[in-house]
């Protein structure tokens, strides 16, 4: 029996470091647990909340610090607006309001929140129990969420994400146990064995598609619930006297049409500035603004890359967000009105 | 939760250590089984875990009063009693509905206007097996071929043990309750054996079952109309293949977990597909429930001393009006178990007259070895099985009979849907081929290969395996947890 585990852990070994040489495994980004953890050690002064596009921030992050300021990032893989909500006030809420017995908050600093947005946050998301997106309990439960969850209605598709997960998390160096559900492993064997004309040919489509989709894409993104969400996000931070800041994430240049700049996008702009109408808030609209091209992106021609993240993150602080570094000098009072 | 689902990597671990590590008794032993099983019903809904509760009390109470009052009128009214709660709790859940719907209509018809009240209510999982695991329990203990179980503890476990709750093995108290009374030790051929059959049923239900039902079953039933002939021929094979694939399937996974746990449950499928006539076939698929039916229906029936009396071809058909009903409330299975019925009988009625045959001339026996007669036969069985599945996987009747009428009136369409997985060709090559195999390794011209397999040095048996793993990684899609066995 020995021989027969031996030999059977040897193929798999084999297999997954031959798959590692052509398709390696994607490195592990930051998620909402790792956001959690950091704004429970930290104080921060920021708190930055949004799609998989504030983990740009890092370098951001990475640049205050030096200058003393603290800022915790929380991304929400694949969110919308009420999943950003969901994860304040079910995984944040907790830790901002935590006081010590004298009734003095634990983490007294923060005054700012940067919330990330583009259009795609009020799509109308895909909706899953209890009107929550299936995507929470894969990137944003925490072990009693889904406890709760299995206790109320069993092991079910929905709660199951969360444990598919952790699986996935717990196996974080094979390469076969991250492919699965991603197929990224074929993808990088299709792409070898493209010619550079054939891969241009695929890029060109793929832009296409990313143009025709985001057009198309105002036929759905003006959700109500969506609004909702963000407006109680506001109103929650507001309430305890903490800066409300809306940043308007860049999108690559070439997927935006003409005619996606008049429709979707400027429906979006509109909102935007209705709600910073009505409330106390800044908007910080980077969406075209922001000095980057194509080749910053990834190929997903959604998020930055590597370089384009240490691009946008000098340029963010020069410009629309060098607000930031006024956070430099900590608060005497320790507090503010919360 | 499902044993083909992620959910098993945490769970079963757990409880193994918990069994293993704790005090070699069977009462630690029994309980630790007995609480995960609980927790596993649950983890499909708590609601039901109740009625999984209640119904261990009742029989187990009811089967000491049998065995107290045995030969007396007492027993007869504790079975009944027994009878009339399993088989009604099994009526309400699962038939009420559709019982009340076809009175209903047929009242409708007589001009009546006095609805019945419909219910809708949600079918306990499993509940049709450990139902009928139960009643055969206290038919044993009536006719005295079992004790009574006198322990609660091992009772209940004998009812909920949960690799085989929801989906059979349907067990014999004599086969289970002398296991679940003696502590059991770690035996590494049963670990050997079980993480085999649990690699292999993985492979038949997550990988071969769910890739034909997205890449050729489901497409086509869920719009027949677009697909050709071909098309719908090719589908229904594949149905019986993903059927095969997911139930056996599931089945391996039940045995190969018991065995983790030192329990031996019986094996529900033998090569189904070798079949050369459809009583063959029926002794070789989902064995538990037809034994089940054949020793406390058919037989009671046949040799009672009631109106069925000898009444063979009457009794097949209640039988698998039985087993139809059995998988759903609806009238297609009321058709497909028609269809079996008449083909048992039609069986039943060539075998007498092929006996006779031979009686009168040897020749005969010999023409019915022959190539041509055994291989004429299995295109029989195995078409005739084929064609019923239709009514099995269709919604209504005249869906199958629609679908039906394009298997025979030669239509042009859509041979395949639009891909929906990576390398759909090679996958599906791969689960034909593993289901041709499997079946062609039980054939004594092939039996060697097996065998030479077997005889193969550890870790070159063990590199085999290893490929199977990458395969499984790399192919298997995500949810292919979901069960057909489960909804019956």
């Amino acid at each position: 029996m020995v021989g027969v585990v031996l030999g059977a852990a040897l193929v798999v070994a084999a297999a997954e470091v031959s798959i590692q040489r052509f398709a390696p495994i994607p490195p592990r980004i930051l998620e909402v647990d790792d956001g959690v953890e950091m704004l429970e050690r930290e104080d921060p002064e920021i708190l930055v909340l949004g799609s998989s596009h504030t983990r740009s921030f890092v370098p951001v992050r990475e640049a205050l610090a030096k200058e003393g300021v603290r800022m915790t990032l929380v991304p929400v893989e694949w969110g919308t607006f009420h999943s950003y909500e969901w994860v304040l006030s079910q995984r944040l809420a907790r830790i901002v309001d935590e006081r010590d017995a004298s009734g003095k908050l634990l983490r007294p600093s923060l005054s700012r929140f940067l919330l990330i947005t583009t259009f795609f946050d009020l799509c109308t998301a895909e909706v899953g129990k209890h009107g929550d997106s299936p995507n929470l309990p894969a990137r944003a439960w925490a072990a009693r969420h889904f406890f709760a969850d299995a206790a109320a209605d069993g092991v079910d598709d929905f709660n199951r994400n969360y444990l598919t997960t952790r699986f996935t998390r717990a196996l974080g160096f094979s390469v076969l146990v991250q492919n699965h559900g991603h197929d990224f492993i074929f993808d990088a064997l299709s792409d070898r064995f493209r010619t550079p004309e054939a891969r241009e040919e695929l890029n060109q489509a793929s832009a296409e598609r990313a143009r025709v989709n985001m057009e198309h894409q105002y036929d759905y993104c003006d959700d109500p619930h969506e609004h909702a969400a963000l407006e109680t996000m506001i109103d929650w931070m507001v309430a305890r006297g903490i800066e409300v800041d809306l940043v308007m994430f860049p999108l690559m240049p070439s997927i935006v049409s003409p005619k996606s700049k008049e429709t979707t996008l400027a429906r979006y702009e509109r909102r935007i500035a209705e709600l910073a109408g009505r409330k106390p808030i800044r908007v910080v609209d980077m969406t075209l603004d922001a000095p980057l091209v194509d080749a910053d992106f990834q190929r997903d021609r959604d998020h930055l890359n590597a370089g384009g993240n240490a691009k946008f993150s000098a340029w963010a602080l020069e410009h629309g967000l060098s607000f930031l570094r006024q956070h430099g000098t900590r608060r005497s009072d320790g507090g503010g009105p919360r | 939760m499902s044993l083909s689902e992620v959910e098993i990597v945490f769970f079963l671990p757990m409880v193994l250590l918990l069994h293993w590590l704790g005090p070699r008794r069977a009462t630690w032993q029994n309980s630790t089984i007995l609480v995960a099983s609980w927790i596993f019903y649950a983890s499909w809904s708590p609601k039901l875990l109740p009625i999984l509760l209640g119904a261990t009390i009742v029989d187990y109470l009811l089967g000491l009063y049998v065995a107290r009052h045995r030969g007396t009128s007492r027993a007869r009214l504790g079975l009944a009693l027994s009878l009339v709660y399993n088989l009604g709790q099994l009526g309400f859940f699962k038939y009420a509905g559709f019982f009340a719907t076809e009175l209903n209509r047929l009242l409708g018809v007589f001009g009546l206007s006095a609805p019945l009240p419909v219910l809708h209510v949600a079918l306990p999982l499993g509940l049709s097996f450990f139902t009928f695991q139960k009643i055969g329990y206290m038919l044993d203990v009536y006719d005295e071929r079992v004790e009574p179980c006198r322990s609660p503890l091992e009772f209940a476990t004998f009812v909920a043990f949960f690799p085989q709750l929801i989906a059979g093995p349907i067990v014999r108290a004599g086969e289970m309750l002398p296991q679940w009374s003696r502590p059991r030790s770690i035996d590494t051929d049963a670990v050997r054996r079980g993480a085999g059959l649990m690699l292999l049923g993985y492979f038949k239900k997550a990988y071969v079952a769910a890739i034909v039902a997205r890449e050729i079953v489901d497409p086509v039933f869920a719009a027949h109309e677009a697909y050709g002939t071909a098309g719908h021929w090719l589908a229904t094979i594949g149905y019986a293949i993903q059927v095969f694939c997911d139930f056996s399937g599931y089945t391996d996974l039940a045995l190969g977990i018991a065995l983790l746990f030192g329990i031996e449950l019986p094996k529900n499928f033998d090569y189904p597909f070798l079949s050369t006539s459809m009583m063959e076939f029926w002794r070789r698929w989902h064995i538990s429930l037809n034994t089940w039916l054949f020793d406390y229906l058919y037989g009671p029936m046949t040799a009672g001393h009631g109106w069925f009396r000898e009444r063979f071809d009457a009794a097949f058909m209640v039988v698998f009006l039985a087993s139809g009903l059995w998988h759903g409330a609806a009238w297609t299975f009321v058709l497909w178990g028609v269809l079996h019925g008449i083909a048992l009988v039609v069986d039943r009625r060539w075998d007498e007259l092929y006996r006779g045959l031979c009686r009168k001339d040897r020749k005969w026996v010999a023409r019915r070895k022959t190539l041509a007669y055994r291989g004429l036969s299995w295109v029989g069985t195995q078409l005739f099985f084929v064609v019923c599945l239709v009514p099995f996987r269709s919604a209504n009747i005249g869906n199958a009979l629609a679908f039906g009428e394009r298997l025979f009136v030669p239509t042009r369409g859509t041979l395949l849907g639009p891909a929906q997985g990576r390398m759909r060709l090679l996958n599906l090559a791969i689960g034909a081929a593993f289901v041709v195999g499997y079946h062609a390794l039980e054939l004594p011209a092939f039996r060697g290969l097996r065998e030479r397999f077997l005889s193969l040095p550890g870790p070159l048996r063990g590199a085999v395996y290893g490929i199977v793993v990458v395969v499984l990684f790399l192919f298997v899609p995500l949810s292919s947890g979901t069960f057909i066995y489960a909804q019956f």
